[in-house]
C-alpha cells in the first residue's frame, strides 16, 4: 500500500526531501527536512518501505508487510471504535481493526490494544513499541523539533518554535482541552486515557519555558477526563483548571487566553503577549513521545463523524481513532467505519465549523483533526443571505454550500467582529462574544435575502435566531448537515 | 451593533437595547448595547419595540443584568439588579478648534473690494425690430433668433416669446433649462466696480431636441409654467417677473451629450448679450443701486463656503467667470479644469461668477440665477462676526477616484487657508451625495468644524456618511420628500441659510448639535428655523 506525506502538514515553509525515489526508508526516518532559517517541520515515515516518488508536494512510500496494497489489514488497527466524549466507560467499543497490527510493521498497535478500549500509550503497544527509528538530540527543544511536533489543534504552528522563547515572570502554559468543535472527541479520550502522558508532556514544555505553571483550559462539562487528570501522581508543576462553557469556540486560542488570563489579544498579537503558550493536549502528548521514547510524529488522533455504515456508528454516528498512522489515504479510514452509508453533502477535513473540503485520496496529517461525511444538503427555496463568521466556514465554503441547496444567494456580510488580517484570513476581534447583528441581518433582507445561511459561533447565532424569529427569517447554520449526521444538537439557540 | 465608548457617550441618552443575549449577572457596557442609529431600521423589521419606561445607555452602563435577557431587549429597571451606579460617561470628542471669537487677535477690517448693483426696473418688454432699453420698456430685436441659430450647427430653431405676470402663466413649457439675469459690466472686473442689472425680467431658457426629447437627465419641469415653477425662490422666476422664453430645438440625441446643452446655452447667451448691450450704454437713472463688499475681518473666525457644482460631463457642467455677469462666453468650464476646487470671492459669485449648465433634476439644482442671488453667500458675508475668505467651488466628477482626488484637494486648501469653520452644499442628489460626503470629511478630519447643506428628504436620503456629517440642513420643500420636478422648489433659501449661519455658528462654539433623526423630518426643520428666527431677531 502506498503511503503519502505532504511536505506541508505545518505552518510555515514546506520541507525539503531528504529522500530520492528508489530510497528504502524505516519507519520513523526523516524523509524531509525543515529548511534551514525557516519556520517548518521535519517530516517522518509512518512506515517502513520504499520510496516511490518524490514530488513537488508529496513524498510516497511504498509500504513492506504481509498487508498488501490497499488490504483493509495493511492499516492495523486503526483504533478502538468508540471513546465519544462523553460515553461512558473508558472508550472504545472494540478495536475494529484490531488484530491487523502485523500488517505494515504494527502500524495499529495502539488500536490493537485498542481492542479493550484503553488504547495503549503512545502506540507503545504490539509489535510497534521497537519498530522506529529514534530521534536524536542533546536538548528537550532539539528533541522537540527534530520529532517533527507541530500543533495538532490544526493550525500546525511548530511546537519548538514556540517552547523556545522562555515566559517572563508569572507565565504560563496554558493546555488547550477545550475541543470545542462539536462532535470532535479524541482529545478527551486521549486525556481520558493517558493524562500523564499529556500531563508529563506539559511538564516537558514548562520546564523549557521556565514557568512551573499550567493551566488547563476544559470544558466543565467534561467532569470524568477533568478527575482522570487530577488522579495522576507526582505531576509537575502548579496545576489549575480553567473550566469553559459549553460553546463553540471556546477553545479558539485567543479565546482560551482570555478566559485563562483575562487578557482579550488583538488578532495580530501572540498568547505569548499574555505571558503565555498554548498547546494542544494532542501537542502535549507528542512532546511527551518526542522526549521520553525517542518518537517522531508519525501518528494522529482523529474523530470520525457521519455516514457511516459501521455498526459502530449507528448509535453514536461519531468515533474516536487514536493515533492512525500518517500518510494514508482517509479512505481507508472511511474503508475502516465501514464505507459512506449514502453520498454525502460534504467531506469534511477538520470540524463542523472550521472542516475544510477534502478528498478519500488525501492522506492523514499532523493537521488532521476529523473526518466528517455529511448528508447530502437540504434544499432551500429562498434567496439566502450568507453571515460569514471568522471562526466559522468562510464565505468561499458558504457559496459551496447555497449551491448545494440549490439556493440562489442574495448577498454576503462578514460579522463586524471578523477582521481582514495581512495574510487574506479572517479572524475574530473578541473569539464567542457577539456584537450584535441586527445590522447586518436587515442589510441581508434588503438585499432580497429570505432565508440566512450563517456560519456563527454560539452567541452570534443566539442573536441571529433572536432576529429571525421576528422577522421571520429562516436559518441554515454550515454545521447543519454534519451535525445532523453524527447525531449532535443544531447549533441554533442555546 | 455594538458601540464604542465615545458613540455610547453620544448616545448616553437614548434608549439602551441589548444587542445580544447576555446572561444573568452581565456588567453591562457599550459591547452590549445596540446602536441607537439603527433603531429606526430595527422598528421598521418588526425587529425592536421600545416601550415606555425604558432605561438610557446612560442609566444602564455598569449595571447588572438580573436574569438572561434576549437580544434587542429594550433594558427596563426590574432587569437590572439594584445598587451599582451607572459609569461616568466621561466627556465625548475633542472641543473644536477655537471658539466664535478668537480672542486675542486684533481686530479690524479690511475693504478688499466694492461692486455696486444699479437695478433698472422693466415694466414692458416686446419683441420688436431692434433692441432698445428706454423708460423700462425693452424691446428684443426678434431677428436676435435667427442670429442666435447661426451660433452652432447643433442648433436647430430659436423662438422667442415674453410672459408677462399678469396674462396667462397657464402655457404649456418645455423643461427649463435655466433662468438668467441681464446683468452687463459698467466698470471693473468681476466683482468689483459697477454693473447693470434689469429687475423684473428674467431669461429662461428652454429645451427639447429634434425628437422632442426634453433636454433632462433626471427630473423634466416640462408642462405647464404655472405648475412647474416654485416662483420666487432665489434661482427662479419671481411671480411679478416678465420672463423672456428662449427655446431651443437642438440636434436629435444631442440632448445627454455636452456639446447640445451647451449649444443651447450659447444660442440664448447671443440674444441675452444684445440686451446686455443696450443696457451697458444705457443712460437711464437707476431704480436702486445695491452696495456689496468682499471684507477680511481680521480677528473674526475664518470660514469658507464650499459650493459643490456638478462636473459629471454632458449637461453636468458650469462655466466659471464668463466674460459678462451670468454669461456664457469667456468663462471656464468646470468639467475642462478637472472640476478641482477654484476659489471666487463672495463679490465675484454675486456678481454672476457662475454660469449654470446643470439645470436637470430641476427642484434640486442650481440655476445661474440662483448663484447669482444665492442667500448663502449673502448671509455669510454680511455677518459681522464672521470672516468669510471666499467661496470654493469644486466640480462633482463621474469617476470615484476622481472624486477623492478632488477633495484632497479641497482638503488641502482648507488647511492652507487655516480655516475655522466651513459650510458644505450641494445641489441634487445620491451621486453627489458621495462628493458631498468626501468634501465634508476632507475639511472635518482636519478639525475644521463643518456643515453641510443638501437637498434629502426622502427620496434624496444620503448613500454615504461619515462622522464628520453631524451638523446637517436639510433644504428639502417637498411635502413628501421628494425631488418633485417643480423649477428650484427645493433649493437653499434665505432661511436655510439662516440655519446653516446659525448651525456653523454653534459648531464653531462648542455648542453640541444634536443628532439627526433617521428620518427626514419637517418637524425638525421647522424647530430650528423657530430657533433661527428667534435668534436672528434678537441680533
Amino acid at each position: 500500500m502506498k503511503y503519502c506525506f505532504p511536505l506541508m502538514q505545518h505552518a510555515g515553509a514546506p520541507a525539503l526531501p531528504s529522500v530520492k525515489a528508489g530510497d528504502r526508508v524505516r519507519r520513523g526516518q526523516r524523509l524531509a527536512a525543515k529548511p534551514d532559517g525557516k519556520l517548518g517541520a521535519h517530516v517522518h515515515s509512518s512506515v517502513d518501505g520504499e520510496v516511490t516518488r518524490v514530488g513537488e508536494a508529496f513524498i510516497e512510500v511504498e509500504a513492506d508487510g504481509v498487508g498488501g496494497a490497499g488490504g483493509a489489514d495493511s492499516v492495523g488497527g486503526v483504533g478502538g471504535v468508540g471513546g465519544v466524549e462523553g460515553a461512558g466507560g473508558t472508550g472504545g467499543v472494540g478495536g475494529v481493526g484490531g488484530a491487523g497490527g502485523v500488517g505494515v510493521g504494527g502500524v495499529g498497535g495502539a488500536g490493537g490494544t485498542g481492542g479493550v478500549g484503553v488504547g495503549g500509550v503512545g502506540g507503545a503497544g504490539g509489535a510497534d513499541s521497537a519498530g522506529y527509528v529514534p530521534v536524536e538530540g542533546s536538548s528537550v527543544l532539539e528533541l522537540i523539533e527534530n520529532a517533527g511536533v507541530v500543533g495538532a489543534g490544526g493550525a500546525g504552528f511548530p511546537t519548538a518554535v514556540k517552547l523556545a522563547r522562555p515566559l517572563g515572570k508569572g507565565g504560563a502554559l496554558i493546555i488547550n482541552a477545550a475541543e470545542c468543535e462539536p462532535a470532535l472527541g479524541h482529545n478527551i479520550h486521549l486525556l481520558e486515557t493517558e493524562p500523564a502522558r499529556v500531563l508529563c508532556g506539559a511538564a516537558h514544555a514548562m520546564r523549557t519555558l521556565g514557568t512551573e505553571r499550567c493551566i488547563i483550559a476544559i470544558k466543565a462539562k467534561h467532569a470524568r477526563a477533568i478527575a482522570a487528570l487530577k488522579d495522576v501522581p507526582d505531576a509537575y508543576g502548579d496545576i489549575s483548571f480553567c473550566l469553559l462553557e459549553d460553546r463553540y469556540p471556546s477553545g479558539e486560542e485567543r479565546a482560551v487566553v482570555r478566559e485563562a488570563r483575562g487578557v482579550l489579544l488583538r488578532p495580530d498579537q501572540l498568547p505569548f503577549d499574555a505571558g503565555c503558550v498554548v498547546l494542544n493536549a494532542e501537542t502535549a502528548a507528542r512532546v511527551a513521545d518526542a522526549v521520553e521514547l525517542r518518537k517522531p510524529v508519525m501518528a494522529k488522533d482523529l474523530t470520525l463523524a457521519g455516514q457511516y455504515r459501521s455498526a459502530a456508528f449507528l448509535d453514536r454516528r461519531s468515533a474516536v481513532f487514536r493515533d492512525v498512522p500518517l500518510g494514508i489515504p482517509l479512505s481507508l479510514l472511511i474503508e475502516r467505519a465501514g464505507g459512506l452509508s449514502a453520498d454525502a453533502g460534504e467531506l469534511l477535513a477538520g470540524g463542523p465549523f472550521t472542516g475544510k473540503e477534502t478528498h478519500p485520496g488525501d492522506p492523514v496529517t499532523k493537521i488532521t483533526g476529523g473526518l466528517i461525511a455529511t448528508m447530502p444538503f437540504l434544499r432551500a427555496k429562498e434567496k439566502l443571505g450568507l453571515l460569514v463568521c471568522a471562526c466559522g466556514a468562510d464565505e468561499a465554503r458558504l457559496r459551496r454550500i447555497a449551491a448545494a441547496m440549490q439556493a440562489e444567494v442574495a448577498g454576503a456580510e462578514h460579522c463586524k467582529q471578523s477582521m481582514l488580517m495581512p495574510n487574506g484570513a479572517r479572524k475574530c476581534e473578541n473569539p464567542g462574544n457577539c456584537p450584535g447583528q441586527a445590522e447586518k441581518v436587515i442589510s441581508l433582507y434588503r438585499q432580497g435575502a429570505r432565508a440566512l445561511l450563517i456560519s456563527n459561533c454560539t452567541d452570534c447565532t443566539n442573536t441571529v435566531m433572536t432576529l429571525a424569529d421576528r422577522m421571520p427569517l429562516q436559518v441554515y447554520h454550515s454545521t447543519d448537515g454534519a451535525l445532523r449526521t453524527a447525531g449532535a444538537g443544531l447549533i441554533r439557540r442555546k | 451593533m455594538s458601540m464604542s465608548k465615545e458613540k455610547a457617550a453620544a448616545h448616553a441618552n437614548e434608549p439602551a437595547v441589548l444587542c445580544c443575549q447576555r446572561p444573568k449577572g452581565t456588567v453591562i457596557s457599550e459591547a452590549d448595547l445596540e446602536d441607537p442609529t439603527i433603531f429606526v431600521d430595527l422598528e421598521d423589521s418588526g425587529l425592536l419595540t421600545i416601550p415606555e419606561g425604558s432605561l438610557t445607555v446612560g442609566e444602564v452602563l455598569g449595571r447588572k443584568l438580573a436574569a438572561d435577557t434576549d437580544a434587542l431587549t429594550a433594558v427596563q429597571a426590574a432587569m437590572l439588579e439594584s445598587g451599582a451606579p451607572a459609569a461616568d460617561l466621561g466627556t465625548a470628542a475633542a472641543g473644536p478648534k477655537s471658539g466664535i471669537a478668537s480672542a486675542g487677535a486684533k481686530r479690524e477690517d479690511v475693504v478688499i473690494r466694492s461692486l455696486t448693483h444699479k437695478y433698472y426696473a422693466v415694466d414692458d418688454v416686446s419683441i420688436g425690430d431692434s433692441t432698445s432699453f428706454a423708460s423700462g420698456r425693452l424691446t428684443i430685436d426678434g431677428s436676435l433668433a435667427k442670429k442666435a441659430l447661426a451660433s452652432s450647427l447643433l442648433v436647430k430653431k430659436v423662438e422667442m416669446d415674453v410672459i408677462r405676470p399678469d396674462g396667462d402663466r397657464h402655457i404649456a413649457i418645455n423643461t427649463i433649462m435655466d433662468v438668467m439675469p441681464v446683468a452687463v459690466k459698467r466698470t471693473g472686473r468681476m466683482g468689483e466696480g459697477e454693473t447693470a442689472v434689469l429687475d423684473r425680467v428674467v431669461f429662461c431658457l428652454t429645451g427639447v431636441d429634434e425628437n422632442g426629447v426634453q433636454i433632462h437627465e433626471f427630473g423634466s419641469c416640462d408642462g405647464y409654467l404655472d405648475e412647474r415653477v416654485a416662483f420666487g425662490r432665489p434661482g427662479a422666476p419671481d411671480s411679478g417677473d416678465i420672463i423672456v422664453r428662449v427655446n431651443v430645438v437642438i440636434a436629435a440625441n444631442t440632448g445627454m451629450e455636452r456639446r447640445g446643452p451647451l449649444a443651447a446655452h450659447t444660442a440664448c447667451d447671443v440674444i441675452v448679450d444684445a440686451v446686455r448691450s443696450v443696457l451697458k450704454a444705457s443712460g437711464e437713472a437707476p431704480s436702486y443701486t445695491r452696495g456689496y463688499r468682499d471684507v477680511r475681518r481680521h480677528g473674526l473666525p475664518r470660514v469658507a463656503i464650499v459650493k459643490e457644482i456638478m462636473g459629471q460631463g454632458a449637461m453636468h457642467d458650469n462655466i466659471l467667470l464668463p466674460n459678462e455677469p451670468a454669461g456664457v462666453m469667456g468663462g471656464q468650464k468646470n468639467v475642462d479644469l478637472g472640476n478641482v476646487p477654484v476659489m471666487l470671492s463672495a463679490n465675484e459669485v454675486r456678481d454672476g461668477g457662475i454660469h449654470a449648465l446643470t439645470c436637470i433634476g430641476p427642484a434640486t439644482k442650481e440655476t445661474t440665477r440662483h448663484y447669482f442671488r444665492e442667500p448663502l453667500v449673502h448671509a455669510l458675508a454680511e455677518d459681522d462676526e464672521l470672516d468669510l475668505v471666499g467661496v470654493v467651488f469644486i466640480g462633482s466628477p463621474q469617476v470615484n477616484d476622481e472624486k477623492m482626488y478632488v477633495s484632497e484637494r479641497l482638503g488641502a486648501w482648507i488647511e492652507a487657508l487655516d480655516l475655522d469653520g466651513a459650510i458644505v452644499t450641494t445641489e441634487g442628489f445620491g451621486n453627489n451625495h458621495i462628493d458631498f460626503a468626501g468634501n465634508i470629511a476632507a475639511i472635518g478630519s482636519r478639525g475644521v468644524p463643518v456643515v453641510g447643506v443638501t437637498y434629502a428628504g426622502y427620496q434624496g436620503q444620503l448613500v454615504v456618511g461619515n462622522e464628520y456629517m453631524d451638523a446637517m440642513v436639510e433644504i428639502n420643500k417637498d411635502a413628501k420628500g421628494f425631488e418633485n420636478e417643480v423649477l428650484s422648489c427645493s433649493s437653499i433659501c434665505p432661511e436655510d441659510a439662516e440655519r446653516a449661519r446659525l448651525m456653523l455658528k454653534a459648531k464653531m462654539a462648542g455648542i453640541p448639535v444634536a443628532p439627526a433623526e433617521r428620518r427626514w423630518s419637517q418637524g425638525v426643520i421647522d424647530a430650528n428655523q423657530k430657533l433661527a428666527a428667534g435668534l436672528t431677531a434678537g441680533r
